[in-house]
């Protein structure tokens, strides 16, 4: 999804600045910093213990007096951000339901709780979650996957412009997994919900996100979109010379475009061959001590950054 | 408003409050059915009978109840989805500690209420000590304060457990604790002076003066300790990290 720079300030529907939280002696979270724009899908990535879910619980004002600002829909003030969460659906951990009750008896209290009057909503949610034909049957005889479906509706209920959600497709099998994902895709495309899903599995939200926010140990290490991401991870080419300079010019006089020098390696990222890159060189009389290809997942980049940090 | 609904609309769907308010009326009407059996002098002495009765059973089922009502509502995170629906702690703990008082109202009507108008309408609605309404019509609603205000202490444990089960052993505990404090104090004279400042012992002391200076005081009295319990419980709910 392009998005224009210009239009970021108008577009970021949730600033967290300077998000501390500390449990005794114990940092949780240390000056978390991150914006979420209207229309896309962050990945909030970090292993167990990192801090997403406290953040989460800071932002869904579960968690009470932490430092740092959080700005919702432009409020910041304590009755500004409790205004604000009517606009904001969620799913912190397991979804909220009343286990004796059935998906439209939940839908209907949920309702009520938004004091949201149409039925006809309820219906319509059913539907668009996969749990029209549920009927009688009462919450405690669905399957996890159903569950996550009744608790994503939920978060439904109010027609939010944010949802949140908090490893919603944890313990799902592979087909409550698709079902979520695709569920998440078209919330996003057909109806522009901006969403916030937090997971350590990788690669589902590979094929989800537009965007990643990375957090260890409390501290956020990087934000990128996926556009970035990808060109970081797509495979490249590196070539070790002693005349890199003379190199670069060479590869730039053959028409490749996206040539960088990383330290005494350059990297190669246009769409090449090594043998090709080999031949060029080699017309040129340029001696090369190493050329390789590299490629990197979004897990290798994942590990390297905590590597890193 | 929606928030009070959406409480209420629970607590009537919930089995608790239905198991509860069942065994409790069970129980007052048995109660009920002893009186009758062992001689009823007056409708007016039926009624302060089933106050008493209501007092003593009061003791066990509103603790329970209020153990699984509040605590049970923090486990089963529905006062964190009131929340997280955007509405400020202070009025999702006012919205619980309401649905909590009407529930025991509830109670009190089909335990107490019912009964009393079937009693006076078969035994008659003559007070030997004062005027129907002062005794009867003023009474019944100090009671029901005074009940309240005195169970609000189960609201606040409540409010601080973690798990049912806890909060209703020390409920029971600290109703146990009062009532039996209360009628230590009601053998000694200086007793009734400590009586009139509690809302215990304002539970008891209505059922035997409703004079226009008790009255004040029971209302000033249960006001004032339902104020602490609520700004107590808030000091607290206020930081509380929820889960």
């Amino acid at each position: 999804m392009p998005k224009e720079k210009g239009d970021d300030l108008m577009n970021t529907i949730l600033k967290v600045n300077g998000l501390t939280k500390k449990y005794g002696s114990k940092t949780a979270l240390n000056n978390v910093t991150f914006s979420v724009e209207k229309g896309r899908i962050y990945g909030f990535i970090g292993e167990n213990g990192a801090g997403k879910t406290t953040a989460i619980r800071a932002i869904t004002g579960l968690s009470e007096s932490p430092e740092g600002k959080i700005e919702l829909f432009g409020s910041s003030d304590k009755k500004g951000l409790i205004k604000a969460r009517r606009k904001m659906g969620y799913l912190v951990e397991n979804p909220i339901i009343s286990m004796n009750d059935t998906a439209e008896g939940n839908l209907r209290m949920q309702q009520l709780l938004y004091g949201n009057k149409d039925e006809t909503k309820i219906r319509k949610i059913l539907e668009r979650v996969g749990l029209a034909d549920t009927g009688s049957k009462k919450a405690k005889d669905f399957s996890l996957g159903m569950r996550q479906r009744l608790g994503i509706a939920l978060a439904l209920v109010n027609e939010p412009e944010i949802l949140i959600l908090d490893e919603p497709v944890n313990g799902l099998d592979p087909m409550g997994m698709v079902a979520v994902r695709e569920l998440l895709k078209s919330l996003c495309n057909e109806d522009g919900i901006t969403i916030v899903i937090s997971s350590h599995i990788l690669a589902e939200l590979y094929q989800l996100v537009t965007d990643y926010i990375i957090i260890s140990h409390g501290e956020i290490i990087e934000q990128i979109s996926k556009e970035e991401l990808d060109r970081k991870c797509s495979s490249y080419i590196i070539i070790e010379t002693e005349q890199t300079q003379r190199a670069i010019e060479v590869l730039e006089g053959c028409g490749l475009k996206d040539v960088e020098l990383d330290g005494d390696k350059i990297k190669i990222h246009d769409n090449i061959e090594q043998k090709q890159v080999a031949t060029i060189m080699f017309n040129a009389s340029i001696v090369l001590t190493q050329i390789t290809r590299y490629e990197k997942s979004l897990e290798d980049h994942y590990i390297e950054l905590l590597g890193r940090k | 408003m929606n928030l009070y609904k959406w409480e209420m609309k629970q607590m009537l769907k919930s089995k608790v409050f239905w198991f509860i308010g069942g065994a409790f009326s069970l129980f007052m009407w048995l109660f009920h059915v002893v009186e009758i059996i062992k001689g009823v002098p007056s409708g007016y002495e039926f009624f302060l009978s089933l106050c008493n009765d209501f007092t003593s059973l009061s003791m066990f089922f509103i603790c329970i109840f209020a153990g699984l009502h509040v605590t049970g509502a923090l486990e089963e995170r529905k006062l964190q989805a009131a929340i997280m629906a955007g509405n400020s702690r202070v009025k999702v703990l006012w919205t619980k500690f309401a649905s909590f008082m009407s529930a025991i109202a509830i109670f009190f009507a089909t335990s107490v209420g019912i009964p009393a108008v079937i009693g006076f309408s078969k035994y008659g609605t003559a007070c030997e000590d004062g005027s129907f309404i002062r005794n009867v019509v003023v009474r019944t609603p100090l009671f029901l304060i005074a009940v309240i205000a005195s169970c609000s202490i189960c609201f606040i444990i409540s409010m601080f457990c973690k798990k049912p089960g806890i909060a209703i052993i020390i409920n029971m505990i600290a109703m146990l604790t009062l009532n039996l404090g209360s009628q230590y104090l009601a053998m000694k004279d200086w007793g009734i002076y400590v009586l009139q400042l509690i809302p215990h012992g304002q539970e008891m002391l209505v059922l035997v003066d409703v004079s226009n200076k008790n009255i004040v005081l029971s209302l000033v009295v249960c006001a004032v300790s339902t104020a602490a319990v609520l700004a107590l419980s808030h000091s607290r709910f206020r930081k509380e990290e929820l889960k």
